[in-house]
């Protein structure tokens, strides 16, 4: 039964009645209610159908044989059980909202509420629209509702908001004396989606409250600051980098095939090429922050086009391949400090030119929203935001974002009762504070796990009870402006590293840091600690090939090694890198002769546009030369 | 448990060990640590071991417990250790002393701790032919001729059997180890010689009387030998790798011992004598007229009753002795090595017929101690000369590798490093004939080849030992037990540098303790950007893995720069 058809009059007429009985005899009214039963084998002295019987809801029927619900409580037990079956007071999210509206309400009816738009929008729309505090708080009843009902509905929804948590319906009769009065009013605050009856679930008592999110809302206490906590486990490392590096390094040492159409996809073989030299990300992360090696690629491939250190190349026909530009090679030849800088900067000093909400750059720390048609710049904001995390301090992302989205929304100012917000490429028309607030959550959020994570400018953490903390490291002071400089060794691990005389570099203690400098030069053996690294002939030749020097390298190895690098290490890699030279490949025409005297006869009839190579085989310079040469040799009686 | 940085020990997953020399507590902590675990390498910062179930059941065996193992992980960590290594340790270490081979009035018997066990054995298709009547649910009577083979099936189920079934006594010799040697000089055992015998030894135990002895090369492994052969006082055969080194285990025994020649006797190529310390060759041991006949000299085992069986060299030890060996297990045994890695795998035999590991001492101690000398490696690069460079450069590979050894700009720098040395004993060792010939004939210095008649190296090698050769040049045939006391360089002009074992045989001989600085200097020419370069950077790799240091230098830097070499 509709929530709507029931006469809540009797609903109310049957409550006191229903209130005298025991839980377990409420439970079984409302699971069996509609029932008969057999007289003799049921009612005995204690159960609860001879109390139901006693309380006069069930009655012997004609026969004398037989027992059920008393006609008038048809209607009551249906009301319960649709109570019952509601999920609203404990999971009060949209699927319960959504379910509840199916219940209660036909299309039409639900649909007067929106003005008759697409139906799964409108429905989306109603959600958000009558689960905010503002529909309960700017709530006026038609002009055309009866006075009294109005007067009287405006009153419960006052004592309702000024409750933490649903009412017992017996305590409304404290604000009206005439229940007929109270009855219409409930249902009109029903109809107009202000209230839902509810059932307590272990008393089984019914109750009226408001959207459960409205009341929390409206009782919640004043946000306070996140409180400093201590992280258990610690993570902080430019990973974008890092990977950016790998994808160089992997495409200098054999550039790295595409698959054909997939939009710079790369071959299963080549990105298991870049995946042996990705960082490692520690297993306490959360995948939200732990991404497959193949998106870890991705991000970073599609990072460096943007960047134009590698480009597309044709190499024969559909045999798609990354090489690596100029630019690139200069940027990997850099020091990691550089590199990252370089990167750095663009954001810290990145000023949006006004376009399209669809136009996204790399540099913004968040994407621009446009709330009605007004565009709030996000990038300063959200850097803002996290300039407020106290140096040194870790504190739960979870607190921070919602104290943030709380007490500095950017989103969250007085604007027309009806606007239009879009976020990303989502469109949200009317939204509630909470839905700004909850999206100024998710901005902040994608903001840490976008581009903040990537450059090693928070420092993850995990408190013993698994909840992820954030604090500033100094690349990320740097970014947000609050310092001039930054430098990539953290104190605590600094000497953990040791270059030894057989070419490993061993990590006493983790550090990521270091793992993204050294990584351009070495293999990958390990993860976090031991013998993560190592240092081969033909790592150091793929970052010759990238432009890195000895000196370079060397330089590295010395900044976070805790011991003098070995003398044979550093002889060998000057040696290694002495030994790479450059050679070029071109597609050349070649003619074969048959003996040197045809080759001879071949040479003199054009000398400026042959070479001869060996006895019997010359090359064409000029390829374009071909079908000339072709006649005029056989007019020498040479057939090609 | 927090990170603690002054300990010295990471325990990663893999059940690698990684040990910062530098820690205060290192020296403590590898002590405890090489009990349990195998050294798998050692340069100069950061040193490697690794657990292994056979590291463990070595453990085991020489009477530590499964706790203080556990202590010293926990204890020396500088992070948590993870929890499945310890608990594959305790499950390693629990499975050693389930099976048992005793002896009592029934015979040999095989006892299971429990009754899965036993079925388990009873049911392995490689142990069940082995069994022959199950005595108990728990005991089985084993043959005297399979207690090898089934300690061998054992191991490779991960039940490694504890044989405490004893020993035959063999044939008795009376023989004393005098405070003097033959020529009257003062001689008594190091410490740690004493220590590895008695380990042996147990006071005549049946938990004693087999095992290897792991020493560096130079420590006096033939001194533990004779003074384990002192203890138990009974006819011995021992095997070893050459003729030279049978002459050299002749001479120790006549000078370290009251045994006179008559009772010494060499099994070889040459002499098949046998008497009660019979020395033969593991070559002639292995030697068959055609590939499906008999190991005919494999009878010397049961030529007499030999009451112990020393294995020089026992990394080396050949498959056909192993098999020999099985049959043999009643006899006490003793294993003699620099390592217990062997480049075929078959730790687990050693350790199923040989016996566990009784004493292993790291090198580093013995050199800290003045036991053995200080090497310093040193990578020559000599140029390849231009008329060789366009031959080389179109030649195969395995060409390209003999005209690299070949250089013949390295004889200038061999002259160099004499000229370096000039009080010093230089071996001069190379792999081709024709290079050895040109380098001695062009010095005027002795060269020993696998062709020089035995009698001629032993006079050459006893010259050499006497001081009265200063260089000696010579092939391969100098890589194995070969003592030669007073070397203190080793020039090395050409080889193959692929095996672990070679490199590290041939510093061997070198690290004997020197008078004076007791620093010995190990040298390697190889030609400048060739493949030559390339297989000398397997052998750096490895020389710097046992810890070692290693200097290259270039051959135009050595004549600017002669400190270089000094």
């Amino acid at each position: 039964m509709r929530n709507l058809d029931l006469d809540w009059t009797e609903f109310l007429d049957a409550l006191p009645v229903y209130k005298r009985l025991s839980v377990q005899a409420r439970e079984a009214f409302i699971v069996n209610g509609s029932q008969t039963y057999a007289v003799a084998a049921e009612i005995t002295a204690r159960s609860t159908l001879d109390e139901l019987v006693q309380n006069g809801m069930y009655a012997t029927t004609a026969g004398g044989r037989h027992v059920a619900l008393v006609p008038r409580y048809h209607a009551f037990v249906k009301a319960m059980r649709a109570m019952h079956r509601s999920r609203i007071d404990t999971a009060a999210n949209a699927e319960a909202f959504d379910r509840y509206v199916a219940d209660n309400f036909t299309r039409d009816e639900w649909s007067s509420f929106y003005g008759g738009g697409y139906w799964a929008q409108s429905r989306q729309g109603l959600y958000s629209k009558m689960t905010a505090v503002t529909w309960v708080e700017k709530f006026e009843p038609f002009p055309r509702d009866p006075p009294d009902e109005s007067a009287m509905l405006k009153k419960l929804v006052k004592h309702l908001m000024d409750t933490p948590e649903a009412v017992a319906f017996e305590e409304l009769y404290e604000l009206c004396s005439d229940r007929a009065l109270l009855a219409r009013s409930i249902r009109m605050g029903i109809r107009y989606v202000l209230f839902y009856p509810m059932l307590r679930r272990k008393t089984l008592d019914p109750v009226l409250g408001l959207w459960p999110k409205i009341s929390q809302r409206l009782h919640r206490q004043a946000a306070k600051p996140p409180q400093p906590v201590m992280p258990v486990h610690t993570f902080c490392a430019p990973i974008l980098i890092d990977e950016m590096a790998a994808v160089l390094t992997a495409c200098i040492a054999e550039p790295l095939r595409i698959l054909a159409g997939s939009g710079g996809a790369l071959y299963a073989k080549s990105e298991k090429q870049v995946a042996a030299r990705l960082m490692h990300i520690p297993e306490w992360l959360p995948e939200l922050l732990r991404k497959p090696d193949g998106e870890r690629i991705r991000q970073a491939v599609g990072m460096l086009q943007e960047l134009k250190m590698i480009e597309q190349e044709d190499k024969q026909g559909s045999d798609y391949r990354f090489e690596v530009t100029q630019i690139g090679r200069a940027w990997l030849g850099m020091p990691a400090k550089v590199r990252l800088k370089g990167l750095l900067d663009r954001v810290r000093n990145f000023k949006r030119q006004q376009r399209g909400w669809y136009d996204r750059q790399w540099e913004e720390l968040a994407h621009p929203i446009y709330v009605g048609g007004d565009a709030i710049n996000t990038h300063k904001p959200v850097g803002e935001a996290f300039a407020r995390i106290p140096a040194g301090q870790a504190l739960r992302l979870e607190d921070f974002v919602t104290y943030e989205s709380r007490v500095h929304n950017p989103l969250a100012v007085e604007r027309e009762p009806r606007f239009r917000v879009t976020i990303g490429y989502t469109h949200i028309e009317e939204p509630t504070y909470e839905d700004l607030e909850q999206h100024w959550a998710a901005v902040l959020k994608q903001a840490f796990e976008y581009k903040l994570v990537p450059f090693g400018a928070v420092e993850v953490g995990s408190t013993k009870d698994g909840k992820l903390t954030v604090a500033l490291s100094e690349v990320g002071r740097y970014l947000l402006g609050l310092a001039d400089d930054f430098s990539l060794q953290r104190a605590d691990v600094a000497g953990a590293i040791v270059v030894q005389p057989n070419f490993d570099i061993v990590f006493m203690a983790p550090s990521t840091l270091a793992e993204a400098e050294l990584s351009s030069f070495t293999e990958r053996h390990g993860k976090h600690v031991g013998a993560v690294l190592k240092i081969t002939r033909q790592s150091v030749w793929a970052a010759a090939a990238a432009g890195i020097t000895a000196d370079n390298v060397l330089r590295a190895l010395q900044t976070h090694s805790s011991v003098p690098i070995p003398a044979n290490v550093e002889r060998e890699i000057r040696g290694w890198m002495g030994r790479c030279r450059r050679a070029s490949i071109r597609p050349a025409m070649l003619i074969h002769c048959p003996d040197a005297e045809t080759a001879s006869r071949v040479l003199a009839v054009e000398r400026t546009r042959l070479t001869r190579l060996s006895d019997t085989v010359l090359e064409l310079n000029d390829p374009s030369y071909r079908t000339k040469l072709v006649k005029r040799l056989r007019e020498i009686g040479v057939f090609v | 448990m927090q990170f603690r940085p002054e300990n010295p020990l990471i325990v990663q997953g893999d059940q690698t060990i990684l040990v910062e020399v530098a820690s205060p507590r290192y020296a403590d902590a590898r002590d405890a640590l090489i009990r349990f675990a195998e050294l798998v390498k050692a340069p100069e910062h950061v040193h490697t071991y690794r657990i292994s179930p056979l590291s463990i059941w070595n453990a085991c065996a020489s009477g530590m417990g499964v706790q203080e193992m556990l202590g010293t992980l926990t204890d020396y960590a500088k992070y948590p250790v993870p929890l499945h290594v310890l608990h594959e340790i305790r499950d390693y270490a629990s499975r050693f002393g389930r099976v048992k081979l005793m002896r009592d009035e029934r015979g040999l018997v095989l006892s299971a701790s429990d009754v899965p066990i036993a079925e388990e054995i009873a049911r392995n298709k490689h142990s069940a032919p082995l069994l022959r009547a199950r005595l108990s649910a728990t005991e089985f009577d084993i043959s005297p001729h399979s207690r090898g083979e089934l300690k061998q099936a054992l191991i490779r189920m991960g039940y490694p059997a504890e044989d405490l079934a004893g020993y035959v006594e063999g044939e008795a010799l009376k023989f004393g180890v005098p405070q003097r040697t033959s020529e009257g000089l003062p001689f008594t055992l190091r410490g740690y010689q004493v220590q590895a015998a008695n380990a042996f030894h147990a006071e005549g135990s049946a938990r004693g009387g087999s095992g290897v002895i792991v020493l560096p090369c130079g420590a006096g492994k033939t001194i533990v030998g004779i003074e384990c052969m002192a203890r138990l006082q009974c006819s011995t055969l021992i095997l070893t790798t050459s003729t030279t080194a049978i002459r050299q285990w002749i001479e120790e025994l006549l000078d370290k011992t009251t045994l006179r020649s008559d009772e010494i006797a060499e099994y070889s190529g040459a002499t098949k004598q046998i008497r009660p310390v019979t020395i033969a060759t593991y070559q002639i041991m292995t030697t068959r007229e055609r590939k499906d006949a008999e190991f005919r000299h494999m009878a010397l085992f049961d030529e007499r009753n030999w009451g112990l069986i020393i294995y020089d060299e026992v990394h080396l030890l050949p498959a056909p002795v192993f098999r020999a060996t099985a049959s043999l297990q009643a006899r006490r045994r003793l294993g003699l090595t620099a390592t217990l890695v062997r480049e075929d795998g078959r730790e687990d035999d050693v350790f199923a017929l040989i016996g566990p590991k009784k004493a292993d001492v790291p090198w580093k101690v013995l050199e800290n101690q003045g036991w053995i000398a200080t090497a310093a490696c040193t990578e020559v690069r000599v140029p390849l000369p231009a008329d060789l460079r366009l031959p080389y450069a179109i030649a195969d590979t395995r060409d390209k590798h003999r005209i690299a050894a070949e250089n013949p700009l390295k004889a200038a720098v061999v002259r160099q490093i004499l000229e370096r040395h000039p009080d010093e004993q230089v071996l001069i060792i190379g792999m081709y004939l024709d290079q050895l010939k040109q380098v001695a004939g062009g010095e005027g210095l002795h060269l020993l080849t696998g062709g020089t008649p035995q009698w001629e190296r032993d006079e050459v090698y006893a010259e050499f030992r006497a001081g009265r050769i200063r260089v000696l040049a010579c092939s391969k045939i100098a890589n194995f037990a070969v003592d030669l006391p007073d070397a203190a360089v080793a020039i090395q002009i050409s080889g193959t540098f692929g095996s672990r074992q070679e490199e590290a045989q041939r510093l061997g001989r070198i690290l004997r303790p020197k008078s004076g600085n007791n620093q010995a200097h190990f040298y390697t020419v190889v030609t400048r950007d060739t493949v030559e370069q390339d297989f000398a950077l397997k052998r750096q790799l490895f020389l710097c893995e046992q810890g070692y240091a290693y200097s290259i230098v270039d051959v135009e830097e050595q004549v600017g720069r002669p400190v270089l070499l000094g």
